[in-house]
């Protein structure tokens, strides 16, 4: 029982925070809250028994990424008059409507699925013994390849940003 | 567990690959340690890296045995589009040298603060070199494997190189913003097809498509794989900008620097085409028979808006860009017409591929001469730039000529071998419906690939001569792209034997 | 109890919530932080997949897809940097392309 809350307490917290940071004029903010939304879906990762995954999920995400975002916030230096609420327009409208009834048609196929309950996993599982031996062996190819993927990222950003 | 064994024949397996990371490596070296030459040794090395890469590939061609390396394809059809994409790397090579030389020159003397500026306001012309080299390689990866999460990441290897390409030009506000509105568009796109590949993957437990005939559906859940390839299919429509999915594309085809965008509309379009031709025919082992009504209910909408669009463009790349979505679409006709009863047959592919490597050349044969159309201030891309330029400029014009005609389809050029081949399958298969449509549409763009022609030879003498002096990698690449686009048209049938063997490794 | 349904129906959510942050605001940096609220809710189906299969794949590729995300992220900021000098604005209706 202490699962299902569990579960509803991170996950009603991700979402909320989600939703919060759609919704903010100040970006700082919307960063702040985004972290809470990270930080909701590690705990989840935990209770999926995934504890490398909820470790990363912090460190890169929480950690990295959205030191990179609210770094970039400060770097820009936005002028006030810039962080307004957007106006509300049909377009918009439509959007969100079509957008809801995605998530609505997506949800009700879900729900057909058979309810299986979650088969208890063997030891170790997630651990990261086990998940590095998988990364380094059979998955060594996408891991190189990610490699030149990160140094794509390093050579771009350098060309979108060095000083002329 | 890895051994010796497993490295030596990745390694032969992936030569090409290994070959271009190399070289890439190497550039960002050469680039460190000469920066002055202004990218002249990069450009080079690259070249020459390329080269080599092309030459291995040629060889693993001829060589004919496939070699089975886990998560790494080498068949008869990865190699043609290795073959393939590399001819477009190299391709785009000469283009943006000569590019960046022309604004080089056109710009040091006229205003500083034009907008496109001095040669030192773009990007460091070396790095574009490095990238090319890995949008390559990401590509190769995009469908050089059957596991879809290694063709993901290839994909991203793509993309992310190719938004920095289009954002190229710092200083040009256009070239920022199509970098920008190219990459939201992307990321959304790639997220589609991560959450279809994931989707799938919780219905079939699989991630590779060789392992599709394996796997059982359960009749409760037969409709996951369903809801998994339509949010897939609409991230490749927004790759291969297809409508409903292609309003990014005039944007960011008009903004980004005339060699990027014919970069964009040939290699993207390749490679993500060469992944979904996999994808279809693995699909053929799951219950997914809303696909083929999916593709020809696109394959309609397409021809009619990448064809009506065109007409009203005033901006040659504009109407190029409305032009590759079409020709988008006559490929998308090609495949869709392999359905014969919810099962898609892979042997239709051979004119799809064909078309694919006619397109590249006539496509990147366009966007050279457009390069060379520099201005003082701005890229003089618009129709009215045009002007005369038969008389100004008459190899040029001559060329252009030749692109465009070849892009309609006229019988001596390769546009018409290639769309003779998709309309002849489609007529073979039954789908008479959809070739005359795509013969009425071929008629209507008639209209815009005509109007090139009228604006050069009938509009009157040029104000003034635009444009700077061809440069010799551009001469290069001129010359390849016409002699191919008339070569293949002339004697076809050496090229569509290759894609036919290409085609018969999808299975 | 829990079963795979709770967690694909809050992927589902997320991801919707995700897009709709794409759409609707005009502000890039919180464009680009949807845009990371996508990929997380694909992880989050990836590792509730791979828990419901009881295999460890999906937490490899859950590892690079984060990968690919900070790539993403990095390239993003760095083009929203670009632009911010050009333009001093982050907002996508002061463009000539991408008004609206």
């Amino acid at each position: 029982m202490s699962e299902i809350f569990l579960f509803y307490l991170f996950g009603g917290l991700s979402v909320l925070m989600t939703l919060l940071m759609i919704f903010q004029t100040n970006p700082v903010a919307s960063a702040i809250y985004l972290v809470g939304a990270f930080f909701g879906l590690a705990a989840l990762y935990v209770l999926l028994s995934a504890p490398f995954v909820a470790v990363l999920q912090v460190l890169v995400y929480a950690g990295a990424i959205m030191v990179l975002f609210t770094f970039v916030i400060m770097l820009l230096n936005i002028r006030k008059e810039e962080l307004v609420y957007d106006r509300v327009t049909w377009r918009k409208t439509a959007v969100v409507l079509t957008a809801l009834f995605f998530a609505g048609f997506l949800i009700w196929h879900f729900l057909k699925i058979p309810v299986v309950p979650f088969a208890p996993v063997e030891e170790g599982f997630g651990e990261v013994h086990k998940v590095g031996r998988l990364m380094f062996s059979k998955y060594l190819i996408p891991f190189e390849l990610t490699s030149v993927l990160l140094l794509v990222a390093i050579i771009g950003a350098l060309v979108l940003g060095k000083k002329e | 567990m890895i051994d010796l064994q497993y490295l030596i024949s990745l390694f032969h397996a992936g030569l090409p690959i290994w070959i271009l990371t190399g070289t890439g490596l190497v550039c960002l070296l050469t680039d460190g340690l000469w920066p002055k030459k202004g990218g002249t040794a990069v450009f080079i090395v690259g070249f020459l890296g390329m080269a080599v890469a092309l030459f291995f590939a040629f060889r693993q061609w001829l060589s004919g045995e496939t070699i089975a390396q886990d998560l790494l394809v080498s068949d008869k059809a990865t190699r043609f589009f290795v073959i393939l994409v590399i001819f477009i790397g190299l391709l785009h090579l000469l283009n943006s040298a000569s590019y960046f030389r022309l604004l080089g020159k056109v710009s040091a003397g006229g205003s500083p603060a034009g907008r496109l500026g001095p040669a030192g306001r773009l990007g460091p012309a070396g790095d574009m070199v490095t990238l090319t080299l890995f949008a390559v390689v990401g590509m190769i990866f995009l469908f050089a494997s059957d596991h879809l999460i290694v063709n993901f990441i290839g994909l991203e290897t793509m993309s992310l190189a190719v938004y920095v390409m289009v954002g190229f030009n710092r200083r040009d506000v256009r070239s920022g913003e199509a970098a920008m509105k190219y990459y939201v568009m992307g990321s959304v796109a790639s997220a589609l097809l991560l959450y279809g590949i994931v989707l799938l993957y919780g219905a079939v437990g699989e991630f590779r498509l060789s392992e599709f005939h394996k796997v059982a559906i359960f009749p409760d859940t037969a409709f996951l794989p369903r809801i998994a390839v339509v949010l897939m299919l609409g991230g490749f429509f927004f790759k291969l900008a297809l409508v409903p999915f292609h309003f990014w594309v005039p944007d960011v085809y008009e903004g980004a620097p005339t060699p990027v965008t014919g970069f964009m509309a040939t290699g993207v379009k390749v490679a993500a085409f060469a992944l979904f031709i996999r994808v279809l025919t693995a699909l053929n082992y799951l219950p997914t028979a809303v696909v083929s009504q999916v593709l020809q209910i696109c394959v309609i909408l397409t021809l009619l808006v990448g064809n009506l669009a065109a007409i009203v463009q005033d901006n040659v790349k504009r109407m190029l860009a409305y032009s590759s979505i079409s020709h988008a679409g006559y490929l998308l006709l090609g495949l869709s017409v392999g359905y014969q009863s919810g099962k898609f047959d892979p042997s239709v592919s051979s004119a799809v591929l064909f078309y694919l490597a006619g397109y590249s050349c006539m496509t990147l044969g366009a966007f050279a001469v457009l390069s060379v159309m520099v201005d003082e201030k701005r890229e003089a891309t618009q129709f009215a730039d045009l002007t005369g330029l038969g008389y100004s400029r008459p190899v040029l014009a001559a060329v252009f000529s030749l692109f465009m005609i070849s892009l309609l389809g006229v019988p001596p050029t390769v546009g018409f071998a290639a769309k003779y081949g998709i309309f002849s399958f489609a007529v073979k298969n039954g789908f008479i419906g959809l070739a005359v449509l795509g013969m009425i549409t071929t008629v209507i763009s008639a209209y815009y690939y005509l109007r090139p022609l009228v604006m050069m030879y009938f509009c009157g003498a040029p104000e003034k001569v635009k444009g700077g002096e061809i440069p010799f990698p551009l001469m290069l690449s001129l010359v390849f792209c016409a002699v191919a686009v008339i070569l293949l048209g002339i004697w076809p049938l050496p090229y569509i034997d290759m894609a036919q063997k290409a085609a018969t490794a999808f299975k | 109890m829990i079963t795979i349904h709770h967690y694909l129906i809050l992927s589902a959510l997320l991801f919707t919530l995700g897009l709709l942050g794409v759409v609707i605001r005009k502000n890039l940096l919180i464009v680009l932080m949807s845009l990371e609220v996508l990929m997380n809710a694909i992880n989050l189906l990836l590792i509730a997949v791979s828990r419901y299969l009881g295999r460890m794949d999906g937490h490899v590729v859950a590892f690079f897809i984060m990968t690919v995300a900070a790539a993403e992220a990095g390239i993003g900021l760095a083009i929203v940097v670009t632009l911010f000098r050009n333009r001093r604005t982050i907002k996508t209706t002061d463009w000539r392309i991408m008004g609206g």
